[in-house]
């Protein structure tokens, strides 16, 4: 068993099926990236591993004994699992320290206010916010943003953490600095799965990428793999 | 930490005032006005800890208005339960009533919870009309007057709750209680990701939201010694606590307390003179208030003050 098992998973909205019986793992540690055109169910299979849907069908279990397809989302949370979200969604009326220390507070149980303010503190330092926390986060333009999301993600001090989209819309400059930061979360030890378009920055990061199209896993294996098997090809830019 | 003490002193300094004001005044009218301005902002608070700090708009808050003061006037008429015992029992039967309908309706979102609590308030009202037996129906109570009756005692009393429930409210803003509330307010998703237990912490607003506005009713019912369904758990009282806030500035702490103040003032002062007319001008003030500063007069204030303060600040250095 690994750290993140999912089996047979499937999730359908009325006739559509979103995930089509997709089973895969993820290891202690690893950056796993995953790809596919729009629509292939990528956010769908974030949006089940995070608690925010159930699947239709299958079981998704995390460190082989919380069965993630029964929990509630703020469970799954205390757990260890945070995500950010593809829109971002800050608290839009409240300081920047204020939409962090949301994350340190209940990330965890029981956290006390000196903690929580340490640990909301790290990670706005580690996204470079610190010195603008007393800012509404409605102030903030995108990229800034997406380090926030980032950021309260990150004081909900998780083990594994699902970035979707969080280089969409950067500027190169930004990307790169937004990269930085993503290998620097995997070197504390968070296991990252990443959706990601910008193809830099997915191949760069991830050890091992998962390609899905229309709902289905149609490949899995490092970048290089990937990038040359035939099937992904066709699946991107069409026979 | 200088701002916080010199708050902290203004509202000993006020709080001194307001337990002086009855040596020297004696004027009943000017009493009575008070206490129904204590109880008024005891009860906006109440509301605001929902609809302001949960971001769930409740158009059936007299329920818990009309739940306590029922329970105050039951239990002193038919059991003879001394009325200021009944005070935090009404808040507690008010608080339980807000849990038994929340579990079911805070699962509604937005405008569905709002018009959902419309039919909780109506048929909380049908209900005592019609449960004769225990209400004593559309007719209502009335509750054993005493034969000496002065109006200080019960100044003291709404005082201090209306102080006690004041505080409550500032400690809710700043507590880790209050964060995950205006989480749930800016974004209920998010703050389940981020590992708000939201539908606890809704149920938890409610509850204290309940209990406030339900100690106001049954202060309310031993003041009057009257209730009546139709005055209790009114639809207009609940609507009236939306407008208070709405005035004031919803969300915020000041804002039931300057909404409370503007709306008894109106109501007193323009009732007075042109009966009816004080709700043309309060309608007017809503719509003026609305476009141009959502946050009430709370909004306008600390305007206000930030223009002061950048001013000072150019004209120091």
């Amino acid at each position: 068993m690994a750290f993140l098992d999912v089996t047979n998973c499937t999730k359908s909205f009325g006739g559509l099926l979103a995930v089509n019986n997709a089973s895969f793992s993820v290891r202690r540690g690893e950056l796993l990236g995953l790809i596919g055109p729009n629509g292939a169910g990528k956010t769908t299979m974030f949006n089940m591993i995070s608690g925010v849907y159930k699947p239709t069908s299958g079981q998704i279990i995390y460190r082989e004994r919380y069965p993630i397809h029964a929990l509630n989302t703020h469970r799954i949370c205390h757990i260890g699992i945070a995500r950010t979200y593809q829109v971002v969604k800050p608290f839009l009326n409240m300081s920047i320290l204020k939409n962090v220390l949301v994350g340190a507070y209940f990330g965890k149980r029981g956290m006390l206010k000196k903690e929580a303010m340490k640990i909301a503190r790290e990670a706005l330092e580690f996204t470079k916010l610190w010195e603008r926390r007393d800012e509404i986060a409605g102030s903030l333009n995108v990229p800034s943003r997406k380090r926030l999301e980032i950021a309260r993600a990150l004081a909900t001090q998780p083990d594994l953490l699902l970035l979707d989209e969080v280089m969409a819309g950067l500027n190169p400059v930004e990307t790169e600095k937004t990269m930085a930061l993503v290998r620097q979360i995997q070197g504390r030890g968070v296991t990252i799965i990443m959706i990601e378009h910008v193809m830099q920055a997915v191949m760069g990061l991830s050890e091992r990428i998962i390609v899905l199209n229309y709902g289905e896993i149609i490949a899995e294996g490092t970048p290089e793999e990937v990038a040359n098997n035939p099937e992904v090809i066709k699946a991107y830019l069409g026979d | 930490m200088a701002r916080v003490t010199r708050a902290q002193i203004a509202f000993i300094l006020i709080g001194l005032f307001l337990f002086l004001l009855p040596v020297f005044m004696h004027n009943q009218y000017v009493i009575h006005l008070c206490i129904m301005t204590f109880l008024f902002i005891t009860i906006a608070i109440g509301w605001n800890i929902l609809g302001g700090y949960t971001g769930q708009i409740s158009f059936g808050h007299a329920s818990f208005f009309g739940v306590g003061a029922y329970t105050t006037a039951i239990l002193w008429l038919r059991l003879g339960v001394h009325p200021l015992l009944t005070i935090p029992l009404g808040g507690l039967l008010a608080a339980v009533f807000g849990v038994l309908w929340g579990y079911p309706l805070l699962r509604l979102r937005g405008y569905f919870f709002a018009i959902a609590t419309i039919g909780v308030g109506e048929a909380t009202r049908v209900l005592a009309s019609f449960w004769e037996s225990l209400t004593g129906g559309s007719s209502g109570l009335t509750l054993p007057v005493p034969k000496v009756f002065s109006k200080v005692p019960f100044y003291y009393e709404m005082l201090i709750i209306a102080l006690i429930v004041f505080i409550v409210s500032v400690w809710a803003y700043r507590s880790k209680f209050g964060l995950g509330l205006f989480a749930i307010k800016d974004d209920i998703d998010a703050s389940e990701t981020l590992g708000v237990n939201t539908p606890l912490y809704k149920i938890l607003a409610l509850a204290l939201s309940g209990f406030i506005v339900g100690i106001g009713g049954s202060f309310y019912a031993q003041y009057i010694f009257y209730v009546e369904p139709g005055d209790v758990f009114s639809f207009e009282k609940s609507v009236n606590l939306i407008l208070i806030n709405i005035v004031g500035g919803i969300g915020t702490i000041f804002g039931p307390i300057f909404g409370a103040l503007i709306f008894l003032v109106l109501q007193e002062f323009v009732l007075v003179l042109f009966p009816n007319l004080h709700l043309l001008v309060y309608g007017l003030l809503l719509v003026v208030i609305i476009i141009y500063q959502p946050n009430g007069l709370s909004g306008v204030i600390s305007y206000v003050r930030r223009k002061i303060v950048k001013k000072r600040r150019r004209g120091g250095t």
